[in-house]
């Protein structure tokens, strides 16, 4: 309850902030909100990309229902802020490129993860029993994990990139306001608790 | 008794019992060949006498290629499931041998497949091919990716419905980056300028060998329930 109720605090405080706290940016004015709701859930979704095939190794390992709840759980959410950091990221591109799409590496990489997704939900619903299901969503889950790293870091080198260099970049060093970073900090803090409330939000039956 | 990990002989037999099965009925190659011969034939007809950029051939190389291959390769594990041989394959060998045994014979069919697209593509939609070398090892990369990940999602959607789509499907995440970096290397040898043997063919044998040691990792938990 008390956990509910700060979470809620902390959503509206955010939302507050990225209104009234951040100032417009450089060459972006007031676009620059957007990133504020985009890089959390592009964040979001890679981090419930990784946790799905941690717990598929859980579950091979252990062959307990429950990892196998939390793996496809997980992946259905990552799926859906999946859907959200598309979409923000598409209207930003409209405004600021000129297009919605245009396959730049950014956009290519994250239609790969739809795909693996989407394929990953096939193969679920053509299983009808249980466990077989569990073993074998596992196992391509495993499988296409291998597929990221090398969307993330080796595409992007290969394809010219409209995309803003990321802030965790290369050089390791941040180039932003300070109170942009401290409210692009807490949104990606109650993004990310955001997901991992509604990941465990029952007692899961195993 | 232990188990030896990698039992040859084994690898061996299944790799030569796939051949035998194919000489007898010829289904997995002929459908393959067909497959790949209608999409060219129909590509080459539509162009007609035009000649091509090196982007768009290597593109529309690849993609006969890929869904060629997407037409015949999952016939390694589909037609033990439907003869229902599985099970004595099973008593006769651990997992290691199975994958690599039918790894290596869906192998000898992309091999079979690309030696006989290559001159017919050269032939219709004619090209000139001033890298051949570098095209041939870019081809052959490119095949053992295709054939690592074709047999591990065969045998993952024996035991599934709707298997054909299912394949298709389920591959094509796994394939597209290294079909994205097949199709650029292979513009690169279409075209007259030097081409130079560069990262991105690292890169391109460095995923063939994740995936082909992965697959046989995780071969183990679909061999042995």
């Amino acid at each position: 309850m008390f956990f509910n109720v700060s979470l809620t605090a902390l959503t509206f405080g955010v939302i507050w902030a990225v209104f009234y706290l951040v100032p417009p940016a450089e060459g972006l004015g007031n676009l620059v909100r957007i990133a504020f709701f985009h890089i959390p859930t592009a964040w979001v979704s890679v981090l419930a990309f990784i946790l799905s095939a941690w717990w598929s190794i859980r579950y091979l390992r252990t062959r307990k229902m429950h990892s196998d709840t939390l793996s496809s759980r997980s992946a259905a959410l990552g799926f859906g802020f999946c859907l959200l950091a598309t979409i923000s990221g598409a209207i930003f591109a409209k405004l600021t490129w000129g297009a919605y799409w245009n396959w730049d590496p950014r956009q290519i990489t994250i239609f790969i993860l739809f795909l693996v997704y989407g394929a990953y939900f096939a193969l679920r619903s053509a299983i009808p029993e249980k466990e077989t299901r569990a073993r074998l969503s596992a196992v391509y889950s495993l499988f296409a994990g291998a597929a990221m790293p090398f969307l993330v870091f080796v595409i992007p080198r290969y394809y010219a990139s409209l995309h803003p260099e990321p802030v965790i970049n290369s050089g390791g060093h941040i180039a932003m306001d300070p109170i942009m970073l401290y409210v692009l900090l807490a949104a990606l803090l109650d993004i990310t608790l955001i997901f991992f409330r509604v990941l465990f939000q029952r007692r899961i039956s195993s | 008794m232990p188990i030896p990990f990698f039992a040859f002989h084994k690898t061996k037999a299944i790799f030569l019992k796939e051949l035998t099965c194919e000489f007898r009925c010829h289904y997995g190659s002929g459908s393959l060949l067909m497959f790949s011969l209608t999409t060219l034939a129909a590509v080459s007809m539509s162009i007609g006498s035009q000649s091509l950029e090196p982007e768009f051939l290597s593109v529309l190389f690849w993609i006969i290629l890929f869904f060629s291959s997407m037409a015949g390769l999952s016939r390694v594990f589909l037609q033990e499931n439907d003869a229902g041989t599985l099970q004595t394959l099973r008593i006769y060998a651990g997992s290691q041998p199975v994958f690599f045994g039918k790894f290596l014979y869906n192998l000898l069919l992309l091999f079979a497949l690309t030696t006989f697209l290559l001159p017919l593509f050269v032939i219709f939609l004619n090209v000139s091919l001033p890298h051949f070398f570098s095209l041939c090892l870019i081809l052959l990369l490119g095949d053992v990716g295709l054939a690592a990940s074709t047999t591990l999602i065969a045998s993952l959607i024996t035991q599934a419905q709707g298997q054909s789509s299912l394949f298709t499907v389920l591959n094509f995440p796994i394939i597209l980056p290294l079909l994205l970096f097949c199709i650029q290397l292979t513009t690169a040898a279409f075209s007259p300028e030097d081409f130079v043997i560069g990262s991105q063919m690292l890169f391109l044998a460095v995923y063939d060998v994740i995936i082909l040691a992965l697959a046989s990792v995780l071969f183990d938990y679909i061999w042995y329930d």
